[in-house]
């Protein structure tokens, strides 16, 4: 049964209830039944909690576990100093924890935006009388009644209507207001009796009885769908645990090999803890994540400035992995702007670009049947009234002013034509504009080249030609007829026996930087989708005008209702394109792409659009035209609603990528000159080269900024010349590990040993010689240790920017940010060696410059070295 | 498969909305219906008489032949006496909210537990059936008895729906694991509901079959009954351990209170 099928006695006696309404009783039995009428919420986790999970993360677990090691030992042996290291690194879990939250934080505001849609109060009779109730308090088979300015309490079926019409955009995303009847539809009709929650009522008025509320409307079926699609952790996030699980893999088996020698050779449990500490801060880098977000936090800045605004800071990662884009077609990919194109006058007899079109009668009636206006050289009005009335303003000059209206029978979506009549002095003449199909039976004479003459079965099939050629272009046809009026007339009359002007073709044309921005796509391996509520015909044309597909396979979404889902993935295989769709087949659609193992962007503006927003990878909502559901539904926000600018976004999704990867390398290779210090004061028992608060800052104080300026790093031309990369492809690889721990980690790793020694016995230290933590030569030798780390960084930094291409080709200088930041960890460098607060705290002594120079070195060697594998790669 | 079917009702719009199904039901399989309303004194026996004679009317109209009976008593011991007496195959009840639930300590939930016939708890959404599909989750093949294949094909005769098997592979964190072994574990959860397609579709039933991966079902078959515009869904009852319970809650209630379109829970026969 379908209520929109049944007599107005039926739909009642189905409701169980009457024109009176129902009884209070009874309609308080339904409210336990039914439940109330509102949107449930669901219940969200608290921000506090969302933050607390990151403390209890595995690099968080790794760090509690050398914290609280820490203290133990502090504890136990009285050791201020190890009291200050746990405190560190709870530190260090706060601030990893702080910046990982912020970046998957999303201020989530979807159900509050649709919760606004709901009207408070709504007017229902109940008992024969008509009363005021809060509208949560509506039940099915209530009786309500509607009128021009209400919001629409409930889905209900009508019963009884006055020129009601509604607006039900936030269903359908079809602007225009709708006129709904009273009478019963045929199962395969449109329900146009029926009124839905959330909808405003234009005009008019009307008595409908209820038969969902709440969650069970097509709006609470809306609000249901944007709760419960739960978005999955993005790829970066993703990577990010994946690296923490491999770093905790390598940590802890280090630590526990370590340990165990540590503990056969006998070198004591305090120091044999504070190895397996130091082991554990070694290997995390700490600064990963602050950089990772801060990173993102930039490169979303510079797409803010580019019109994209990302609201979840990992996203901009996940748009660079984009494989398919599904578009919206008005306003993305064209201007959403009529304009008339073509003009067609039975005396020219071909069609004619209206740039090249001079004065006519044609014009003349664009310009006199039209309610258009132009103010301040803006034209004011329906889109197709405006778009008559600047194209015929371009050719003729005002010619209002010379013309009185006199008469006007307007348009109705019945009658689909208009007519004014008009008065220059003694001349009266109707000027008529409509449908082809309504127009042109209604004339019986055509104004030629030679004059006005009766109208032909030929001219009416070359009209007929013309019309159907501009149709099959996509293109809106508008058909013009005139009819000089002598004496008084008649209304009833007067629309017939006109001459037949010819005829205009109007289009939304494609805003002139999406061919290009397609082209991108196309070369960078991504397909693009048009889902469009426009008709097949229209879609088609600006699909292969602006090279999104040749000859696409067109499904409509009745056709897409009947398929199968191996039949969805067959025709998403090939270039196909979507028309008269409603977004309910949005989600569909990328549901379907993303089993297929797409990464899949999607444009919506619409309040039904918010499920398919949250279901895709990325969800892009149009910051012009959008409603606010929309918006705090989406990923990202498009300023100027333009497709070239999702394209701009993806691009440095990509250099983002690439970016993470470049200093994901740089920060692991520092690791290993920290690990290594601990490996030899076990094995070699020597004094400890490196201390823990000496890693922290390196990790968190000198590498930040040189990691940020990396990441920063412009996208490589050739970025939008390859595909996309391969959904699961890691991060962290093999070669990069191998580059990072086995070649630039231990030439750093050398580099910190060689000096560390050369400052020992240079200080006349001999192996076996006990030395204090307090000693001014091992205070020394740490610090050359340290600066030996940090001055190979900075070649590091440098060479981390390209991966084949030599550095000195792109330009050592062509990244400020990086020079700036190799200038920051310099400066940090220095006051960590030579002012006294941070002597203290990191335990380090001034350097003199011939030590200082013996660095040098290294650092060429390891840019040199890394720039000869480079070669060696490209000749490959 | 069914010889007699009891619809319980207790007056309200409701249960009358329920026993749709049982009609549904009947209809198809050729069923006698007996329409059960128990007076329990909350109800004026004049509208539980109305009730009653209006669905035996209904069922007229989808030429069922059913035979109306009030008995006076406790709920759930009457509907247990007249399911024996009459030695109905089915019984039907809908679900009502009470408090904040809809199942838990409900009439339904106790003749559930206790009926020694099949048992289906209907939880009506609506009069308005909008979709053109039927959802049927299904956990495993093994659970897929005849009972059920007859139920789901007696529906989707009647409603002239197509079917949807739903098959749910439950996997913690399957985000972390790569796509082609996801696609792999979809393409095999599908192949395992593909007899029991087979099944219906020799019954004449247009069937679809879609395995999702979620990390868990509760949460998956409310998502795909809304993207799929299904007008109802047919589950089979599960039993979980006290302790789940008390973890997860009870999965009817949780299915029931979650699920938009109508929900019937079917329990087999003990």
């Amino acid at each position: 049964m379908r209520i929109q099928t049944l007599s107005k006695e039926e739909v009642l006696r189905e409701l169980h209830t009457t024109e009176q309404g129902l009884t209070e009783k009874e309609a308080r039995k339904r409210l336990l039944d039914f439940g109330e009428n509102e949107i449930a919420e669901r219940k969200k986790v608290p921000w506090l909690f969302r933050f607390a999970s990151h403390l209890v993360d595995l690099f968080a677990i790794l760090l509690w576990i050398a914290g609280g090691l820490a203290f133990l030992v502090s504890r136990l042996a009285d050791d201020v100093g190890m009291a200050y290291i746990g405190l560190a690194l709870v530190t260090v879990i706060f601030i990893n924890a702080f910046f990982t939250f912020l970046q998957e934080y999303r201020a989530e505001k979807a159900s509050e935006a649709l919760k606004k849609l709901m009207p408070y109060q709504a007017s229902v009779i109940r008992e024969g009388k008509e009363i005021h109730i809060p509208a949560r308090q509506i039940v099915p088979g209530d009786i309500i009644t509607v009128r021009a300015g209400d919001r629409v309490s409930a889905d209900a079926r009508i019963i009884k209507v006055a020129d009601l019409a509604v607006d039900i955009s936030h269903l359908t995303g079809e602007s225009e207001p709708q006129v709904r009847k009273d009478v019963p539809k045929k199962e395969y009709e449109e329900p146009t009796n029926l009124i839905y929650s959330g909808s405003t009522v234009v005009r008019g008025n009307g008595i409908a009885a209820v038969f969902a509320t709440g969650m069970a409307t097509e709006f609470g079926k809306i609000a249901h769908l944007t709760q419960e699609i739960e978005e999955a952790p993005t790829p970066i996030q993703r990577e990010l645990t994946y690296v923490a699980r491999t770093i905790t893999f390598i940590a802890v088996g280090l630590s526990f090999i370590f340990f165990t020698a540590g503990e056969l050779i006998g070198i004591g449990t305090q120091a044999n803890i504070l190895f397996a500490i130091g082991i554990i801060v070694a290997n995390v880098p700490e600064g990963l994540l602050p950089t990772v977000t801060l990173s993102l936090s930039l490169a979303s800045q510079r797409m803010a400035s580019r019109n994209a605004l990302v609201k979840r800071l990992s996203s901009v990662e996940t748009l660079g992995g984009a494989t398919v884009i599904c578009t919206d077609k008005t306003g993305t990919i064209t201007e959403n702007k009529m304009t008339m194109d073509y003009i067609y006058t039975p005396y020219e007899s071909k069609s004619k670009k209206l740039s090249d079109a001079g004065p006519s009668e044609l014009l003349l009636a664009a310009i006199l049947c039209n309610n258009a206006k132009i103010e301040d050289n803006k034209v004011i009005g329906e889109p197709t009234e405006a778009a008559l009335l600047q194209g015929a303003s371009t050719i003729m000059a005002d010619v209002r002013s010379e013309w009185e209206r006199v008469d006007e029978i307007a348009f109705t979506s019945e009658r689909k034509m208009m007519s004014t009549v008009n008065r220059k002095e003694n001349m009266l003449v109707l000027y008529s504009k409509g449908a082809p199909v309504v127009i042109l039976p209604k004339c019986t004479r055509i104004a030629t080249e030679k004059g006005i003459q009766n109208i032909t079965d030929e001219d009416r099939e070359r009209i007929v030609e013309h019309v159907s050629d501009y149709a099959g272009r996509g293109m809106r046809v508008i058909a013009f007829a005139k009819k000089s009026i002598e004496g008084e007339y008649t209304r009833e009359t007067l629309e017939e026996n006109m001459v037949f002007l010819g005829i205009g073709a109007l289009r939304d044309p494609p805003r002139k930087e999406v061919p290009y921005a397609v082209e991108k796509c196309k070369r960078a391996g991504i397909k693009v989708i048009v889902i469009t509520g426009d008709d097949p015909l229209t879609a088609k044309t600006i699909a292969r005008e602006v090279g999104i597909a040749k000859e696409p396979v067109t499904i409509t979404g009745s056709q897409l209702d009947m398929m199968r889902k191996r039949e969805l993935e067959e025709v998403l295989h090939g270039e196909v394109l979507f028309a008269r769709t409603t977004p309910g087949h949005k989600l569909r659609i990328v549901r379907a792409l993303k089993e297929m193992g797409s990464i899949v962007a999607v444009t919506g503006d619409g309040v039904n659009d918010a499920p398919a927003l949250k279901e895709a990878d990325i969800g892009v909502a149009m910051g012009k035209t959008g409603t606010d559901v929309a918006r705090e539904s989406a990923d990202m926000i498009l300023m100027d609603d333009n497709f070239a600018t999702i394209v701009l976004a993806v691009e440095e999704g990509r250099a983002m990528f690439d970016n993470i990867r470049r200093f994901i390398a740089y920060i692991f290779t520092h690791l290993v000159p920290q690990i290594v210090s601990y490996i030899l004061f076990v094995l070699l028992r020597i004094p400890l080269p490196l201390t823990v608060i000496q890693i922290l800052a390196i990790d968190l104080g000198t590498e930040m900024a040189p990691s940020i300026a990396l990441g920063a790093e412009r996208p490589e031309p050739d970025v939008m010349n390859r595909p996309p990369r391969r959904r699961g492809e890691r991060i962290l690889t093999v070669p990069i590990l191998l580059r990072s721990y086995l070649f630039l980690g231990l030439i750093e790793a050398i580099a910190a040993m060689s000096a560390y020694y050369y400052v020992l016995t240079g200080g006349g230290w001999s192996y076996g010689m006990p030395l204090s933590d307090a000693d001014p030569l091992y205070l020394k030798a740490t610090t050359i240790t340290l600066a030996a780390i940090v001055i190979t960084q900075v070649a590091n930094s440098l060479t981390s920017r390209t991966t084949k291409e030599s550095v000195f080709k792109i330009g050592i200088f062509t990244n400020k940010y990086l020079i700036i930041g190799i200038a920051i960890e310099l400066i940090l460098l220095f006051l960590i060696v030579y002012t006294e607060p941070l002597q203290r705290i990191t335990g380090t002594a001034p350097l003199e410059l011939n030590e200082w120079l013996i660095l040098v070195p290294f650092a060429v060697l390891l840019l040199f070295a890394d720039e000869l594998r480079k070669w060696l790669v490209r000749k490959s | 498969m069914y010889r007699k079917i009891v619809s319980a009702v207790d007056g309200s719009f409701h249960s009358e909305l329920a026993a749709h199904h049982a009609i549904a039901i009947a209809s198809s399989c050729d069923s006698e219906l007996v329409v059960l309303a128990v007076d329990t004194g909350d109800v004026e026996r004049e509208k539980l008489s109305y009730s009653v004679e209006r669905i035996c009317q209904h069922s007229k109209d989808y030429g069922v032949q059913a035979e109306g009976i009030i008995r006076r008593g406790d709920a759930v011991k009457t509907i247990l006496k007249v399911v024996n007496s009459e030695r109905a195959d089915l019984l039907v009840s809908a679900t009502r909210r009470s408090e904040y639930r809809l199942f838990v300590r409900s009439i339904t939930q106790k003749i559930m537990l206790k009926a020694p016939c099949s048992v289906m708890a209907v939880k009506p959404a609506g009069i308005a059936r909008r979709g053109k599909s039927m959802l049927l989750p299904v956990a495993s093949r093994e659970l897929v008895t005849d009972e059920l294949i007859t139920l789901t094909s007696c529906l989707a005769k009647f409603y002239e729906h197509r079917v949807e098997i739903f098959h749910v592979v439950e996997l913690q964190r399957w985000y972390t694991l790569p796509w082609k072994e996801l696609y792999t574990m979809r393409h095999h959860g599908e192949e395992e509901m593909m007899p029991v397609a087979k099944v219906l579709r020799e019954q004449g039933i247009d069937v679809d079959v879609r395995a999702v991966i979620s990390e868990s079902s509760i949460n998956a078959i409310p998502k795909e009954a809304a993207i799929g515009r299904h007008s109802l869904a047919l589950m089979r009852a599960s039993r979980r351990g006290i302790l789940k319970q008390v973890v997860y809650g009870n999965p009817i209630e949780r299915m029931l209170s979650s699920i938009l379109c109508d929900v019937l829970i079917w329990r087999p026969k003990l």
